[in-house]
């Protein structure tokens, strides 16, 4: 009997126990379907593309040297630019193809390099240079054959190569701007300083020709060869003349040695601010912050910017090099440039230099930095003018905006055209037709 | 015990509660298959009301894309910049300017509207593209498709789904050929006319947000909509299953259409015939078991398909069906346990008493049953009472069987028992002991085994008068045992009856008497020795005596010659008694010597008759009896002497026996063959015939019914007889005649005929 009644409430509760299990897979089942969470990540869909016949795209920038600290992060952003393009199937269906260069910080190497891309390496088409000197010396080589150049960074002006596609700031599109803001925002009297070669010495040409309009002082003026790490006697009069803004037109990593002279000798930005030109996101980066921070600059881009279009940019920089790294003006400015080539190529139907100089002229695209448009006129882009004050990131914090994108012009009008060449070619002369000053420390020997 | 308060009313009820549970089970069956069909239907109107519901946002959410982008061609911005860039040189700036507040424009609307991805601007006059958004233009050849024709014709359009011929964002984000896309063409109309076709690519994948109002009612809902083709036109539920089809973006559309074979998904084919649902589960684009409902989208050569997971679009069903399925089984093993404990409730006394009648069959009485208050209990306090009763007589048989055994086994007699057919069907030990058996050996045995052949006859005999009378008393038979040597027994036998009063066999005793034989021996030699010694003794008294008694006798017969005539009567009879006593003193003295002379026999060959009347010779022969010798001229080789004191004696004791009467004495003889020839001599007399009782003892020495006589008489008869190699016998008739058989080999001595007959044995054995 007891046996029975064991097994009969055995078979029960194994009865049981099964039901019970079945209910609470049926209740766990959860539809077999996971619903995938935002952070779900689907892998990219890489559309294939023949190696025959790709498109080439001469790179060169400062990969050594004193410039390489502000010209690598840009060669990344052209090489992003072109990963992108080739994710999307490449151009007119054709593969692109970068071809990286080192200019070495030295600009006779950026020709060597530029005629070796154009002559040897037959590439559709060259980015590269940061300083105006490089700028200056691949010209030359461009125009030799009638190539074509997209210059990423904002620079002087005073130039209009039908050869060039300058994707970065005109002078009324930064300096000009910038100094009125500054005039209307932080005090009358200026300090410039800059490294000694062509963009700072013509930047600051148009600068004091806009200070002298908004009847402004320039109480100082200071230039110092590219590398410098000296700065002490700069400080020294920047703290003699006391100036309510220093327009800082310094390139390359002496801005670290300029900057920290600077706080060292006491004078931060609550007591004199700085409106840099030069110094973007990633300058900051290498700089540290702690020592530019309360500063400004001007930009047509700021990381921080709040669109849709930038955000991916961010964020696919981020994803492709490094969740440290940052974006700054030259960097979305060589990036809009392979888009820009891109549009223009497909809108050409060719990679035919000729043909897509001429499609390029009038292309409008949307960038990061917002609509850029490609003025038809002079191969400069349209675009906004921001500046933004340096937070403790880093990051920058926009203070101004011109809202609307302004038309670029390469010569200020304060001079004519033939003037502002002539200003020039008396600068090359000067340093022994060189567009940078080629002095070892000829400032200080002076 | 727990039985005791169940009482049979009680668990004919628990049975009834039991088999109650055939309806029960019937009941939840047919429960359970109304529920199936009513899910199915409530599925089914489910199904139909999301793909219902959802046709009409799809409808509407078109309607609002028209509407959307009929708003862009209707924006000033457009207009004047789309007429300025058909009016103005490409590459001047005015174009520039145009063109970069176009895109501009087109910014906006791109970053405010999700399902916007491309705005393109086409001259109606002469199909040039005036401005696009992006990289490459939406499509090379417009003109040629029928929504950019109907703007043409100011009729704002929607294209057929096609998948892009160019790398566009997929869903994710993410650069690819062939993504299904929408384009909506409208007409931008000037003050003056058509100044531009404004054509944008709407990503059709936006429409699921649109469409997700459902999500929360089932789990695995997955709507969608395909357009006539199987091509998949909204975006499907993000699950890693359809993110493993991006990769394979055609294979999206052969799930619902197999671009090879033209086999189209069940819900598609099932569309064909009319029927929009689905609720027998088939395989969807992802090869899951789904239900599914299918509507078509109004304007549109659309369908909504909603699809959920066959196990959960039946999750209450399968809930029902555990539910269902472990009450049930629940129920059945408590019918089952139930059934197994009432059952043994139920049967238990019974086996109970069953066990108990078992037992007691096998004799054991110590049994006592449970006693309950039900039927069953009353039964078993009979049974009970009838196992004591039972016990009680058991035990009284037992003393006797015991009694019976006892006497049957411990008895110093032999105990048989045979059946009717002589067979033997139980022993005890000493019998089997006696005959040298083992019991078991002796069991079904014949009797006759255990006979001696010279007692084949007394045993069939006494078998017989078992069989007649129904019992034997102490039949003398020699028995054999197994090694061949045999022993005297007195075999007694009785009756033994079955049940019924059948006769079946008989229990027999039988006493072994060869000691008592031996001692009898023993007796008979001691005897025989004293009776050597008083015979010698006897012969020399008699032989001593008879001398005198001639020299008596002579002179008596002398005295009476020598007084012949003197005497007087009286002294006459004196003498003669004197005479006769004289004469019966010898006469006896004969017998004696007679008896014990122990002569060897010398034969020769004799005439019967001469023997028989030198016999009568010997003797006084009354008158009044006649003897009459034998006629047949016979001749027996004899010792005649020695026979004649056999006839002398026959004649005697027949004369003595007849008495002072009128007698007849015959002496016939005549030869017989029988192995051998013999001569049978018979002596009849007609006196009055010998008791049979005494028979048997009438050759014994001594024994003698007469006053006068020595009884040695027949002893000495059967002594000479017997020393002839014949034999004696006597036969009578009381009342009439008493014969006396003596049959004698004719001429060969006895030991050769002896010889003769072995080897005329062997021979015949050989």
């Amino acid at each position: 009997m007891d046996k029975v009644l064991v097994a009969i409430a055995f078979i029960g509760i194994f009865t049981l126990s099964i039901t019970a299990l079945s209910l609470y897979n049926l209740g766990n089942n959860s539809f077999s379907q996971e619903t995938l969470s935002t952070e779900f990540q689907p892998k990219s869909h890489e559309i294939p593309l023949s190696n025959d016949d790709p498109i080439k795209i001469g790179i060169i920038h400062s990969l050594t040297g004193t410039m390489s600290i502000s010209e690598k992060p840009v060669v990344d952003a052209t090489l992003l630019g072109i990963k992108q393009i080739n994710e999307r199937g490449g151009i007119l269906n054709r593969k692109v193809i970068p071809i990286v260069l080192d200019g070495q910080s030295d600009w006779d190497v950026f020709a060597a390099q530029t005629e070796y891309l154009i002559a040897q390496e037959e590439v559709d088409v060259i980015f590269g240079g940061w300083t105006s000197a490089s700028r200056k010396t691949m010209l030359p080589v461009i125009e030799k054959y009638d190539h074509l150049l997209f210059y990423p960074v904002q620079y002087e002006g005073l130039e209009q190569s039908p050869n060039i596609v300058y994707t970065g700031a005109a002078p009324n599109q930064q300096v000009i701007p910038a100094v009125i803001w500054a005039h209307q925002t932080l005090g009358n009297k200026f300090f410039l300083v800059g490294s000694d070669y062509v963009f700072p010495r013509s930047a600051n040409e148009i600068i004091k020709h806009q200070i002298d309009i908004l009847d402004g002082e320039v109480v100082g003026e200071e230039y110092k060869l590219l590398g410098e790490k000296n700065f002490d006697n700069v400080i020294e009069k920047i703290s003699k003349a006391n100036p309510d803004v220093i327009i800082n037109t310094i390139n390359g990593d002496s801005n670290v040695y300029f900057f920290k002279a600077l706080r060292y000798a006491g004078i931060t930005s609550d007591k004199i601010p700085t409106l840099s030109f030069s110094i973007a996101e990633d300058e900051i980066r290498h700089i540290g912050p702690e020592y530019v921070k309360g500063d400004f600059a001007s930009w047509n881009y700021f990381q921080s910017l709040d669109n849709e279009s930038n955000k991916n940019f961010v964020t696919n920089f981020k994803n492709e090099y490094g969740q440290e790294r940052v974006t700054d003006d030259p960097m979305e400015a060589a990036y809009n440039g392979i888009f820009l080539y891109a549009k223009a190529v497909e809108k050409a139907e060719s990679t035919n230099l000729h043909n897509v100089r001429n499609t390029i002229k009038g292309l409008t695209l949307s960038a990061p930095e917002g609509t850029i448009g490609v003025d038809p006129t002079n191969q400069h882009l349209a675009k906004v003018i921001r500046i933004g004050q340096i937070l403790d990131d880093g990051q920058f914090k926009i203070v101004a905006s011109s809202e609307d994108p302004i038309r670029p012009i390469p010569y200020p009008d304060y001079k004519t055209k033939s003037q502002w060449d002539e200003f020039l070619n008396e600068m090359y002369l000067n340093w022994d037709e060189n567009w940078a000053n080629p002095g070892i420390n000829k400032t200080d020997d002076a | 015990m727990v039985q005791g308060s169940f009482s049979y009313s009680k668990k004919l009820v628990t049975l009834m509660l039991l088999l109650s549970i055939i309806p029960i089970s019937l009941i939840g069956g047919s429960f359970y298959f109304e529920k199936i069909n009513n899910e199915t239907n409530s599925l089914k109107n489910r199904l139909n009301s999301i793909s219902g519901i959802g046709a009409q946002n799809v409808e509407k959410w078109i309607d609002e894309r028209k509407s959307n982008v009929e708003n862009i061609a209707t924006n000033q911005l457009f207009v004047l910049n789309t007429k300025q860039l058909r009016t103005s040189e490409p590459s001047s700036t005015k174009f520039f300017d145009s063109q970069f507040v176009l895109e501009r424009q087109a910014d906006v609307f791109i970053n405010n509207h999700k399902w916007l991805s491309q705005v393109m601007i086409t001259d109606p006059h002469n199909n040039k593209i005036l401005f696009f958004t992006g990289l490459e233009p939406i499509s090379y050849n417009l003109n040629t498709q029928e929504h950019f024709i109907n703007a043409k014709q100011g009729v704002i359009s929607v294209s057929d789904i096609q998948p892009s011929e160019n790398a566009i964002k997929n869903e994710y984000g993410f650069y690819e050929r062939g993504v299904p896309t929408l384009f909506i063409s409208a007409p931008i109309s000037g003050e003056v006319g058509l100044e531009g076709i404004l054509t944008v690519r709407v990503n059709v994948f936006e429409m699921k947000p649109s469409l997700t109002n459902f999500i929360d009612d089932f789990h695995t809902l997955d709507t969608y909509v395909i357009n006539s083709e199987g091509l998949m036109l909204s975006k499907p539920n993000p699950t890693k299953q359809i993110i493993e089809l991006i990769d394979m973006r055609p294979e999206l559309e052969i799930k619902l259409i197999d671009p090879q074979t033209g086999e189209k998904s069940k819900i598609l084919t099932g569309l064909m015939e009319g029927i929009t649902s689905n609720m027998h589960g088939y395989n969807n684009y992802l090869g899951n078991n789904v239900v599914g409902s299918i509507t078509p989208i109004f304007g549109t050569d659309w369908f909504y398909v909603t699809e959920v997971d066959k196990d959960e679009a039946f999750y209450e069903i399968q809930y029902l069906q555990i539910i269902l399925t472990s009450v049930i089984s629940l129920i059945l093993i408590s019918v089952i346990g139930g059934s197994l404990v009432f059952t043994r409730h139920l049967v238990k006394p019974i086996k109970n008493l069953q066990e108990a009648t078992l037992q007691v069959q096998e004799g054991n009485f110590d049994v006592h049953l449970p006693t309950t208050n039900d039927e069953i209990g009353t039964l078993a306090k009979s049974f009970n009472k009838m196992v004591n009763s039972l016990k009680e007589s058991k035990a009284l048989h037992e003393s006797a069987v015991k009694k019976y055994q006892d006497l049957y086994e411990k008895s110093p007699g032999l105990n048989r028992t045979i059946n009717l057919d002589g067979i033997i069907t139980d022993c005890n030990i000493p019998y089997a002991r006696a005959f040298g058996y083992e019991k078991d050996e002796v069991i079904g045995k014949s009797i006759f085994d255990f006979c001696a052949k010279e007692s084949i006859s007394d045993i069939r005999k006494s078998y017989d008068t078992w069989k007649n009378n129904g019992e034997v008393i102490n039949q003398e038979i020699i028995f054999q045992r197994r090694d061949g040597t045999t022993f005297p027994g007195l075999l007694s036998a009785s009756n033994l009856y079955d049940e019924n009063g059948n006769l079946v066999g008989s229990n027999t005793v039988i006493r072994d008497i060869s000691d008592l034989r031996s001692a009898q021996k023993v007796i008979e030699e001691l005897q025989m020795k004293r009776l050597s010694v008083i015979g010698e003794l006897t012969a020399r008294i008699a032989h001593d005596m008879r001398n005198p008694l001639s020299v008596l006798k002579n002179t008596v017969e002398m005295l009476i010659l020598k007084r012949e005539g003197k005497m007087d009567e009286h002294e006459n009879s004196q003498w003669t008694r004197v005479n006769r006593a004289i004469d019966r003193m010898q006469h006896q003295i004969e017998d004696v010597l007679d008896y014990l002379r122990n002569t060897p026999i010398t034969k020769k060959e004799h005439s019967l008759s001469q023997i028989v009347s030198d016999s009568m010779d010997r003797i006084h022969v009354p008158e009044i009896i006649t003897i009459h010798p034998p006629l047949a001229p016979i001749t027996i080789n004899c010792d005649s002497e020695k026979l004649e004191v056999v006839f002398v004696n026959l004649f005697m004791n027949a004369i003595q026996a007849i008495g002072g009467k009128e007698g007849k004495i015959t002496v016939t003889g005549k030869e017989i063959s029988e192995n051998g020839d013999f001569v049978l001599i018979e002596v009849t007399d007609n006196g009055p015939g010998i008791p049979p009782e005494i028979i048997p003892r009438i050759f014994d020495p001594l024994f003698t019914t007469r006053q006068v006589g020595t009884g040695l008489g027949l002893p000495s008869c059967k002594n000479i007889v017997e020393k002839h190699g014949g034999t004696i016998s006597v036969s009578s008739i009381v009342g009439k005649e008493t014969k006396f058989s003596i049959k004698l080999p004719k001429n060969k001595e006895w030991n050769e005929f002896l010889n003769d007959s072995e080897l005329h044995e062997k021979q015949l054995s050989h």
